[in-house]
């Protein structure tokens, strides 16, 4: 018993004596660093303070197919300030808030107190103008705890294309946890190409050492420590058409509407417009709160990409696609024929023709070429409201087109389930059929859908995803990166049926009852359909699909014109005007001379 | 014997409460550097150090033999715990260590502690006949172990290298005989000196003696030499397997000139941070090393630092005398008790506590590699707040009823 008192009180004191030989140590060692060596590690604090400090890489370029500069970027300054020395000087930070252009006590309110313990610097407002720079290298001196610092800013060639660019800005406070390196104030991708492509486009930060004096003020580079230096974004390569996209957009000045046009060999997009349109150049730096009210409270919605994101009944462009079904799933044949008095009766219910005194006998080729509605309503009858859904679906109607934009609306074909989902199993008649098969009612499609239907028709029947964005491109390494885009899809449909709606197409222009005969053009034949959106609020939408030139189609395009009444009047002319100028641009010699991509191979 | 607060130990008490202040003003300075305006972490430190005093004075209030008898239990809803990590864990940082619990993110490694801690000391005291055979020890091995590589594997691997502390500590106080331990620890041995070959035979040849005098039997030698050759001989491999940044780490340890923009600019700042604040310190919230972000981790596991900083060295030496306090009350308390699982409880967690807050604080100074061990008590973080605060209620409670047996 005695022996294990022993035992335990040896025990006790080896542990206390192994504890306190440890705590020892780190007194001493404390003792060490902070009073023996205190002068030595003071003088390190103070005199050779090196600061972390982020490169921001610049932001890869956009170009367009031939290599011409969409997107690049140009310097601009911003103002940082330590809000902790700020603070210290209130005669200052009013000069400050002065030079800066803000309301007054806004520094003061707004950005230093709420840091005003802080040595880190904080960005006081990006992309100063000509101006306030001038104003603060003057009285630079009357505020030290204020510096410039070099920063990029978005620019844009020609204000082009900023629906489908979209933009960059700070990047907000929630978004922080999805991007691990970025801290508050970098810019990220919000709409568009830059937000679909934003981890392409963003690059690699780098990090330089800068030395600081005791308030935080970069004195100059930490030569010692070498910095590691940021790398710049990836280049997009679209398939965008620089000049038609100018055209587009200059053929759409002072309407509401939107032109896409595609490359009917690809699916490129070769131009997206969207019309009314702002320019891209106020979100490129700091924004102006002012401007984004304005924009948002437009009632034209200028931000509004009218080629994805809006959507309208397609009116009789759709009646290809009606016809194709109709001879496809055997229900008429192509000798099938309506007489046009001007309108049908369907139960109590009397539906118009567009043209009042009627279109007489007419068979499928001259139902397309004069546009006869009364033509469409029956086959629209005879098919049944699941064979428009097929109609319609056959050319990917009603979804996505998979296009790489953000917010692209999906359409909307009814199928029977929609409507007993929306009125009730057997609550609905046929009545809604002679509607829809005109492309009115609940159908909706956008330009971009009805675009590339416009190409699967040019082509033969083959349907190609459009896309804008044909590779990534980084500079270091020279190599082009291909984005994949989906298989093209045959039309499930006979050829020779295809064929002879496509014949309506040509018809269309040159037949002689087309509806757009007056587009004939010598140099470059097209070919298209004409089509009207109703619009209950007012003057009706205007539509013409088409492709050209006819024999070998290289364009497809959708013009859309809102409260531009008929297709014929408002929106074929600017068709045929994009389509022609493309051609002949493409033939003669001043085309570019290939698509870079293709030239990489 | 009904526990009287009359019994209560008001040193420890004081001590305790004391590093959880400080760890409060380290957590405000650090969270108005890096600048969070609502809801900092200092915010959530003060939320969770309210629910940790709860803790605390539950823990307090039980009577430790109710945790004996949830010693087992305890053990494994531990286990649990570190096995929900693998199939519900968050990866944060490249590392899978928390499990998230509604709003919150617990770190079952922190629980963990507790619970091995308890296991332990209920399984080594279950069998006083046996104390010394083999079987024991080797269980109570095992017992460590596999929270200690459910953990590694996280990784984690600062935490893990804790359990093997706590178990060497338990074991030696548990009374087991000398070459038990030094078999314990000859796998560390092995490992530090298979760089060198000379010094690697060397060391085994003295260690085999040792054994040999202790024991006196041949199994225990031929084990000893099997367990020291195989690890010595594995370390290259295993180093090999290291995470790069792990690697790094260890070698920037040994030589921090060597990469001061990586690994070594943490261990470069902290000296500074800790060295720059003199005798007196620099003032609350007037560190410019932490204040101008020089100090990474600020508010985890370089805490101690931007406390030095500021502080100076009368402020680390208040820091140093409360963990010394809580060491050496802790310690002579496990050496009154009557009942052996109050004892062995009581040294695991004063143990722990000292081998946790020495792997950071010697970190700190540059005296440990980077481990990322945070400091008991005072660092940010919840899951570990919480557990500690919880296991100094068990101190406090033991503290009154050393009496009973």
């Amino acid at each position: 018993m005695k022996n294990r008192a022993a035992a335990e009180t040896i025990r006790l004191w080896a542990f206390l004596a192994v504890g306190l030989s440890i705590f020892a140590v780190l007194g001493t060692r404390l003792f060490q660093l902070q009073v023996l060596q205190w002068p030595e590690f003071r003088e390190k604090s103070d005199h050779n303070r090196f600061r972390l400090i982020e490169i921001v890489p610049p932001r890869g370029v956009l170009r367009d197919r031939a290599g011409r500069l969409l997107v690049t970027n140009r310097t601009a300054y911003s103002c940082y300030g330590v809000p902790r020395e700020l603070w210290r000087d209130p005669r200052g930070m009013e000069l400050l808030n002065d030079v800066l252009g803000m309301p007054a006590g806004v520094l003061a309110k707004d950005f230093v107190q709420p840091n005003r313990r802080s040595f880190v610097p904080i960005r006081l407002k990006r992309d100063l103008s000509f101006a306030e720079l001038s104003a603060f290298e003057e009285l630079r001196d009357q505020f030290p705890g204020a510096f410039l610092e070099v920063e990029q800013k978005r620019s844009y060639t020609g204000k082009l294309a900023p629906h489908l660019v979209g933009y960059v800005s700070e990047v907000a406070k929630e978004e922080l946890g999805k991007f691990p390196d970025l801290v508050m104030g970098d810019l990220v991708g919000k709409r568009g190409l830059e937000r679909i492509y934003d981890a392409n486009l963003r690059g690699i930060k780098g990090r330089r050492f800068s030395m600081v004096n005791a308030l935080g003020q970069e004195v100059g580079q930490a030569e010692h420590l070498h910095s590691i230096p940021p790398e710049a974004g990836n280049e997009l390569w679209l398939t965008l058409d620089l000049n038609l996209q100018m055209l587009a957009e200059s053929l759409l000045t002072g309407k509401v509407g939107a032109i896409v046009a595609l490359n009917v060999r690809t699916g490129g997009v070769l131009a997206m417009a969207s019309s009314p349109s702002y320019d891209p150049e106020i979100f490129a730096g700091r924004l102006d709160p002012r401007n984004w009210a304005g924009l948002m409270r437009d009632p034209q919605k200028p931000m509004l990409n009218r080629a994805v994101q809006t959507m309208y009944p397609p009116g009789s462009t759709i009646k290809m696609a009606m016809l194709i079904e109709g001879l496809e799933s055997g229900a008429i044949d192509k000798d099938w024929t309506v007489s046009c008095a001007g309108g049908l009766q369907v139960g109590d219910r009397r539906f118009k023709c567009w043209k009042k005194e009627g279109h007489g006998r007419v068979n499928s080729l001259r139902a397309i070429e004069g546009s006869c509605d009364v033509y469409f309503y029956r086959l629209g009858l005879q098919i049944g409201a699941d064979g428009v859904y097929r109609a319609l679906t056959r050319f990917h109607f009603g979804r996505p087109t998979g296009v790489d934009q953000t917010s692209e609306a999906a359409g909307l074909v009814p199928s029977v389930e929609y409507y007993d989902r929306r009125y009730g199993v057997g609550k609905w008649t046929k009545g809604f059929i002679p509607s829809i098969s005109i492309g009115q009612g609940e159908v909706l499609s956008t330009p971009m859908q009805l675009c590339a239907y416009a190409l699967a028709m040019a082509n033969g029947g083959i349907w190609r995803q459009p896309y804008l964005v044909q590779g990534i491109y980084d500079p270091r390494t020279q190599r082009l990166e291909r984005i994949p885009v989906q298989e093209p899809q045959a039309i499930s449909a006979h050829p020779d049926i295809i064929e002879l709606a496509r014949e309506g197409m040509i018809r269309v222009i040159w037949g002689d009852a087309g509806t757009a005969r007056g587009q004939r053009d010598p140099d470059v034949k097209i070919a298209g359909k004409t089509g009207t959106s109703q619009n209950p609020h007012g003057e009706d939408h205007a539509w013409f699909i088409g492709f050209a030139p006819v024999d070998n189609p290289i364009i497809a395009s959708c013009v859309l014109v809102e409260f531009g009444e008929g297709g014929s009047k408002a929106a074929a002319p600017l068709s045929r005007e994009l389509m022609k100028r493309f051609v002949l641009a493409e033939t003669a010699g001043d085309r570019p001379p290939e698509d870079v991509a293709e030239a990489m191979d | 014997m009904p526990a009287r607060l009359g019994a209560l130990d008001y040193w420890l008490f004081a001590a305790i409460m004391g590093l959880v202040g400080i760890g409060l003003l380290a957590n405000y300075s650090t969270s108005v550097a890096e600048g969070e305006l609502a809801f900092s972490h200092f915010d959530r430190q003060l939320l969770w150090s309210a629910a940790g005093f709860v803790a605390l004075l539950t823990a307090l209030s039980l009577p430790a033999k109710f945790l004996r008898s949830l010693a087992y239990v305890a053990y494994a809803v531990g286990l649990l715990g570190l096995l929900a990590v693998f199939v519900a864990g968050d990866v944060q940082m490249g590392a899978r260590r928390w499990i998230t619990l509604g709003p919150f993110q617990a770190q079952p490694s922190e629980l963990a502690k507790l619970t091995v801690l308890l296991g332990l000391a209920r399984f080594l005291t279950d069998f006083p006949r046996d104390v010394g055979r083999t079987w024991l020890t080797v269980t109570a091995i095992a017992m460590a172990l596999v929270p200690m590589g459910l953990i590694a594997v996280e990784p984690d691997l600062g935490t893990s290298l804790l359990f093997p502390m706590l178990l060497f500590i338990m074991l030696a106080w548990g009374g087991i005989p000398l070459w038990h331990l030094l078999i314990i620890l000859t796998p560390v041995i092995a490992v530090l000196t298979s760089w060198l070959l000379v010094l690697h035979m060397a060391v085994l040849i003295s260690l085999l003696v040792i054994v040999w005098f202790a024991a006196r039997r041949i199994l225990p030698l031929v084990l000893t030499a099997a367990l020291y050759l195989v690890i010595g001989s594995a370390t290259p491999a295993m180093w090999n397997k290291l995470h790069p940044y792990q690697q790094k780490r260890l070698l920037t340890f040994l030589n921090p000139e060597a990469d001061p923009l990586g690994s070594a600019y943490q261990l470069i700042q902290s000296k500074i941070a800790v060295g720059s604040g003199g005798l007196m310190g620099k003032g609350f919230m007037a560190g410019t090393q932490t204040q101008l972000k020089f100090l990474p981790e600020g508010h985890t596991d370089f805490i101690f630092s931007a406390w030095g900083e500021q502080f100076g060295f009368i402020g680390t030496m208040v820091v140093t005398a409360l963990f010394l306090i809580v060491f050496w009350q802790g310690v002579r308390l496990a050496a009154r008790c009557h009942n052996p699982f109050y004892s062995l409880t009581a040294v695991g967690i004063v143990g722990l506590l000292t081998a946790q807050a020495m792997t950071n604080l010697l970190m700190t100074v540059g005296y440990l590699p980077v481990t990322g061990v945070p400091l008991p008590l005072i660092s940010y973080g919840g899951s570990s707040l919480i557990i500690w605060m919880t296991m100094g209620g068990v101190l406090l409670s033991i503290s009154m009823r050393w009496r009973e047996y």
